[in-house]
C-alpha cells in the first residue's frame, strides 16, 4: 500500500489532488484515470445510490480502458 | 466563507401552523441565546419541523410513515384555505459583508416545492444545501443515536460534524469502486475468462482438422504449432508438386491460391457432371467433419448441466415466489430504520415470535440470493460450454428437418431474459444428441458416395480434386486458428489491464482509509479536551471522563469512558445513565459544531433536554450561554433553543430581562387558530389578562393572572436575592406562587426584626397589612378550588392591583421624583 497522508491544514479538495499526485508517481495512466472520474464517488449519497455511483464510475472507467487498449487514450 | 445567523423565521400553513393571512414570525438575535418556549400543542414542533424541511427537504415526523399512510398529505396545514406551505428564513451574514437575506420556500397543495430569495441569492436551494450540516438541527433522537448506535454507524454519521465528511464519502467511494464482486460483474471478468477458454477450444478444434488434412496433404505431422506458416507453404508446395497444378501454385502463398480456378481447371480437364458431384460431395464431408463435436466432452457437460440445473431447482424450492421476497424487503427496510423496537414480534400479524425477526428475514432473503447465485452458475455455464456451442454448429448446417425451432437461440435468449430452466437444458440436449445422430448419418453417406464416385472418375483426377478442396479446408483451419489466436490475445490483454486497474484500486482504497483514519484520530484528538470539560461542566462531576477512539485504519468510532470512578476504560453505553448519555451526546457535538464553522453559524436545539434533571439542564444553558454563544465566545455560535419544559421555562423566565438572552413563548391554538410568539414580559401578560376580563372571559384571565402572579414574584426574588425553598427550583409548580410568597414574607419579616431592612414603614405595613393578606385571601386560597372560576371582572382587577402594589413595595424611585422605579438591591440595600 502506497503511504499518504491527509493534511488536516488543506481543503478536501486540495488532499484529494495531493493523493492523486502521489498515485501518479507509480502509475501515471490509472491515476489520471481516477482523477477524471473520482467526483462520481464523492456525491453524498445513501447505500442505494452508493451502489449506483459506483456503477457509473465501472463502467466510465472501463471505457476509458478499454480506449486505452485501442491506442485512444488520453 | 460567508457564514449566516438565522435573524427570523417565518411560517405559515405548515404543520400545525396555520394562521392564514397573518404568518408566524420568530426574531432571533445574533448575539444572545434565543429560547422559545411553547406548552404542548401550540406549535414548537411544527416550527423545528418547518425549519427541517426549508433546510433538509423533509419532515422527520413523517419519515418512517408507510405510502400507504399518505405522509404528503400531512406537510401543509389541513386548515389553510389555499392548501400553501410558506417557511421563510431571513439569514445575516455574521462578517457584516451584506443585508440579510430571504430565503423562502413554499410547498403547494399538489406537494410540489419551489425555493426563492431576495435577488442577490444566485441560487436559493444551494445556499440552504449549505445549511444542512449535522450541527444545525439537533434534538433528542439525534443524542440518542449518537450513543446507541453502533461504532462503525457512529464513525460513519460522526465524519461530517468534524468537517470530514468528504474524506468518509472519498473513502466509502473508493471501498465500493474495489469491491471485487462489483469489479468482477461490472468488468465481465468471467466472461472475457470464458470467451478466452471460447477462442483455445475452437484453435483446438482447427489445429486438429489441420492436421489432419496437412498429413494427407503432406504425409508428414505437425510438430509445432507455433510454425503455422511453414505448413501453409508446404501445403502449397503439395499442391505444386501436382504438374496439373503447378503453374497455378509456384510462387504464391496459400492465402493467394484461387481455389475455384484450380477446380475449373480440373473440371476442364476432364469434364463431365461427376465431377461436379465429386466436388459437392467432398465439401459435404469436409463441411460434416468440421462440425463434427467432442462427443465425451459435450455429454460430460451435459452432466454437469443436469447437475447445475438440479442445484438451482432445489434452492428455488426453498423459497416463495417474488411477492414473499418484496415482503421480506420491505421489512428489512422497516427493521433496518430502527423504528420496529421488538425483534421478537411480527411487524405483519403481530404474532410473537421464537427467534429474532430480523434473522428471520435474513435468512429468507439469503435463499433468493442462493437462488440467483445458482441461476447465474447454470446461465454461465449454457452460454459458455461446448453443448451451446456445438448445438449452434449442428443447426447451422443442414441437419434440422423444417419446423424444427432453433433451440440454440432460444436458449441463449432464454438466458439472456432471465427464464432459462431445466427443462430448456434438458430439450437442448435432446435435440444436440438427434442433430448428432443425423451429422453421423450424413457423414456416412457422403462418404460413401464418395467412394462411389471415385470408383467412376478416373483415379488421378479424383485424388486432384480432393487434394485441391483439402487444401482449400487447410487454409480455412488456419484461418480460424489465426483468429482464434489474435482475439485471445486481445482479450487476454484487456483482461490484464482491467487487473491492474483492480490492483490500483485496492491500493487507492486502502490508502485513503488508512489516511481518513489518522486524519480523523487526529481532529478527534484536536477536541477532547473541549468535550470532557463541557460534560464535566454540565454533570458537575470529575471522575467520569468520557472519550472516543478511532482505532486502526476503519471507521469504527468508539465511545467509552476513560475513567469511571477509578475504573479505567469501561462502555459509555452500558454505564451511563439517560442524562448522562444525553450530556455527552451534547458535549462532543456542540464541541465539534463551534470548532469547525461552516455556513450555519446557528444551531438548533428541539427538547434536547428532555432527559435532564433541573440542574444539569441550567448547567448546560449557563455553558451556551459562557462559553459557546456568540459573542461571549468570539467564533462561538447562536443558539436557539425550543422547549416546552416547564421548568426550563422559568430559567429563561429569569434570564429574559438580561441583555444576553431572547425569550419568547408561543402562544395559540393549532392546527386551527393561529399562532403567535411574544416575547414573554409582565406587562404583556397583565395586557392580556385585562383584555380577558374586559370581555367576561374569567376563566382564560385566571390563567394569566396566575402567571403574571408568578412572574413578579420571581423577580423580586431574583433582584433582591431572597434565599428560597428548595422546592421552587425543582419543579414544584403547583406550589410555586404560595412558596414564592412565603419566601418573600419571612425574609422580609426576618431583616425587619434585625433592623435592618431597607424597605420603607409604609412599604412594610402596605405588604404585610393589606396587599399579601388581600392577595391571599381573594386569590392564592381559591386558586387551586373550583371557587376561583366564579370570580367576578371586578375582583380580578382587584387582584392584578394588589400584584403590582406589592411589586412597588420593593422598589424606590430613582432619582425621587423621576416617576422611574427600581427594584431595591437587596432588602439591605436601596442600590
Amino acid at each position: 500500500m502506497t503511504s499518504f497522508s491527509f493534511d488536516n491544514d488543506l481543503a478536501f479538495e486540495d488532499n484529494l489532488k495531493a493523493m492523486i499526485a502521489a498515485l501518479a508517481e507509480t502509475s501515471p495512466s490509472m491515476a489520471g484515470i481516477l482523477s477524471r472520474h473520482v467526483d462520481v464517488l464523492l456525491n453524498e449519497a445513501d447505500e442505494p445510490q452508493r451502489r449506483r455511483n459506483r456503477d457509473l464510475f465501472n463502467k466510465t472507467v472501463r471505457a476509458e480502458l478499454d480506449a486505452l487498449l485501442a491506442g485512444g487514450g488520453k | 466563507m460567508t457564514r449566516y445567523y438565522l435573524t427570523s423565521l417565518t411560517v405559515e400553513g405548515f404543520r400545525g401552523i396555520n394562521n392564514e393571512g397573518t404568518p408566524l414570525v420568530l426574531k432571533f438575535r445574533p448575539d444572545a441565546v434565543n429560547s422559545v418556549f411553547a406548552q404542548n400543542g401550540t406549535g414548537k414542533s411544527s416550527l423545528y419541523e418547518a425549519l427541517h424541511y426549508a433546510i433538509r427537504k423533509s419532515v422527520p415526523t413523517l419519515a418512517p410513515m408507510q405510502v400507504g399512510e399518505s405522509p404528503d398529505r400531512y406537510v401543509n396545514n389541513l386548515f389553510h384555505s389555499a392548501g400553501t406551505a410558506t417557511v421563510s428564513l431571513e439569514l445575516t451574514p455574521d462578517d457584516g459583508s451584506g443585508l440579510p437575506i430571504e430565503v423562502t420556500v413554499t410547498r403547494d397543495a399538489a406537494g410540489n416545492r419551489a425555493v426563492t430569495a431576495t435577488p442577490d441569492v444566485s441560487d436559493p436551494e444551494e445556499l440552504l444545501a449549505s445549511l444542512d450540516q449535522d450541527f444545525t438541527l439537533l434534538d433528542h433522537r439525534t443524542f440518542h443515536e449518537f450513543i446507541e448506535t453502533s461504532a462503525l454507524e457512529r464513525g460513519r454519521s460522526f465524519a461530517p460534524l468534524l468537517g470530514l465528511s468528504k474524506y468518509s464519502q472519498l473513502r466509502r467511494g473508493l471501498q465500493s469502486a474495489a469491491d471485487t464482486r462489483a469489479y468482477n460483474s461490472d468488468f465481465d471478468v468471467q466472461v472475457i475468462d470464458q470467451q478466452i477458454g471460447q477462442t483455445q477450444r475452437v484453435e483446438t478444434d482447427a489445429l486438429a482438422a489441420f492436421t489432419a488434412t496437412y498429413a494427407y496433404l503432406t504425409g508428414l505431422a505437425v510438430t509445432d504449432s507455433a510454425a503455422l506458416s511453414t505448413y501453409a507453404g508446404e501445403v502449397v508446395a503439395a499442391l505444386e508438386s501436382i504438374p496439373l497444378l503447378t503453374s497455378f501454385a509456384h510462387g504464391k502463398r496459400l492465402s493467394e491460391l484461387d481455389f475455384a480456378a484450380l477446380k475449373a481447371h480440373v473440371l476442364d480437364a476432364e469434364g463431365g457432371a461427376l465431377r461436379a458431384e465429386l466436388e459437392a460431395q467432398t465439401k459435404l464431408q469436409a463441411s460434416l467433419l468440421a462440425i463434427a463435436p467432442n462427443s465425451e466432452e459435450v455429454e460430460s457437460h451435459i452432466t454437469a448441466l443436469e447437475g447445475w440445473c438440479e442445484a438451482y431447482d432445489t434452492q428455488l424450492k426453498l423459497t416463495r415466489g417474488r411477492l414473499t421476497k418484496q415482503l421480506n424487503e420491505t421489512a428489512k427496510a422497516l427493521i433496518d430504520t430502527g423504528a420496529w423496537s421488538d425483534p421478537l414480534v411480527c411487524p405483519l400479524c403481530g404474532s410473537t415470535l421464537e427467534s429474532s425477526i430480523a434473522d428471520r428475514i435474513q435468512a429468507t432473503l439469503a435463499n433468493y440470493d442462493a437462488v440467483r447465485a445458482a441461476y447465474i452458475v447454470l446461465t454461465e455455464q449454457v452460454s459458455a460450454g461446448p453443448l451451446l456451442a456445438s448445438l449452434r454448429r449442428l443447426e447451422t448446417a443442414p441437419l434440422a428437418l423444417d419446423g424444427e425451432e432453433n433451440l440454440s437461440a432460444s436458449l441463449q435468449s432464454r438466458s439472456d431474459l432471465g427464464t432459462l430452466g431445466p427443462e430448456d437444458v434438458a430439450n437442448a440436449a435432446d435435440r444436440w444428441r438427434l442433430l448428432e445422430k443425423r451429422r453421423a448419418t450424413a457423414l456416412a453417406a457422403a462418404s460413401s458416395e464418395l467412394e462411389r464416385l471415385a470408383r467412376a472418375i478416373p483415379p488421378s483426377l479424383v485424388e486432384v480434386t480432393t487434394r485441391i478442396t483439402s487444401a482449400e479446408q487447410a487454409l480455412g483451419n488456419l484461418t480460424s486458428i489465426w483468429h482464434s489466436r489474435t482475439n485471445r490475445e486481445g482479450l487476454s490483454a484487456r483482461l490484464r489491464l482491467y487487473s491492474e486497474w483492480k490492483t490500483f484500486m485496492d491500493n487507492v482504497a486502502a490508502m485513503a482509509a488508512q489516511a481518513e483514519a489518522d486524519l480523523s484520530r487526529q481532529v478527534l484528538t484536536s477536541l477532547e479536551s473541549d468535550y470532557q470539560q463541557m460534560f464535566a461542566a454540565i454533570m458537575s462531576v470529575k471522575d467520569i471522563v468520557p472519550s472516543l477512539d478511532r482505532g486502526g485504519s476503519g471507521e469504527h468510532l468508539a465511545l467509552h469512558l476513560s475513567e469511571f470512578h477509578g475504573i479505567q476504560d469501561v462502555s459509555a453505553r452500558a454505564l451511563l445513565s439517560e442524562s448522562f448519555k444525553n450530556a455527552l451526546a451534547i458535549s462532543v457535538f456542540l464541541t465539534a459544531a463551534v470548532r469547525h464553522g461552516r455556513a450555519a453559524r446557528f444551531v438548533v436545539l428541539d427538547d434536547a433536554t428532555s432527559s435532564f434533571d433541573s440542574g444539569n439542564q441550567y448547567q448546560l444553558m449557563e455553558h451556551i450561554r459562557g462559553s459557546l454563544q456568540a459573542p461571549h465566545r468570539a467564533d462561538g455560535l447562536q443558539f436557539i433553543l425550543l422547549s416546552h419544559d416547564v421548568a426550563l421555562e422559568k430559567y429563561f423566565d429569569k434570564n429574559q430581562t438580561e441583555r444576553d438572552w431572547n425569550h419568547q413563548k408561543l402562544h395559540g391554538w393549532p392546527p386551527i387558530s393561529p399562532v403567535t410568539a411574544a416575547r414573554q414580559d409582565a406587562d404583556r401578560l397583565r395586557t392580556q389578562a385585562e383584555g380577558f376580563i374586559s370581555t367576561g372571559q374569567t376563566d382564560v384571565a385566571g390563567g394569566l393572572i396566575r402567571q403574571y402572579l408568578e412572574f413578579i414574584l420571581l423577580q423580586i426574588i431574583t433582584k433582591l436575592g431572597i434565599p428560597v425553598p428548595i422546592d421552587i427550583a425543582i419543579k414544584d409548580h403547583a406550589r410555586m406562587v404560595d412558596a414564592c410568597l412565603r419566601a418573600i414574607v419571612e425574609c422580609v419579616d426576618l431583616h425587619r426584626r434585625a433592623g435592618d431592612l431597607i424597605l420603607d414603614p409604609a412599604q412594610v405595613t402596605a405588604l404585610s397589612v393589606r396587599h399579601v393578606p388581600a392577595l391571599v385571601g381573594n386569590w392564592i386560597s381559591h386558586y387551586g378550588t373550583a371557587g376561583a372560576a366564579s370570580f367576578s371582572p371586578p375582583a380580578l382587577l382587584g387582584v392584578l392591583d394588589d400584584i403590582d402594589q406589592i411589586r412597588s413595595c420593593f422598589q424606590h424611585e430613582v432619582p425621587p421624583g423621576s416617576g422611574s422605579w427600581r427594584y431595591y438591591k437587596s432588602l439591605t440595600a436601596r442600590g
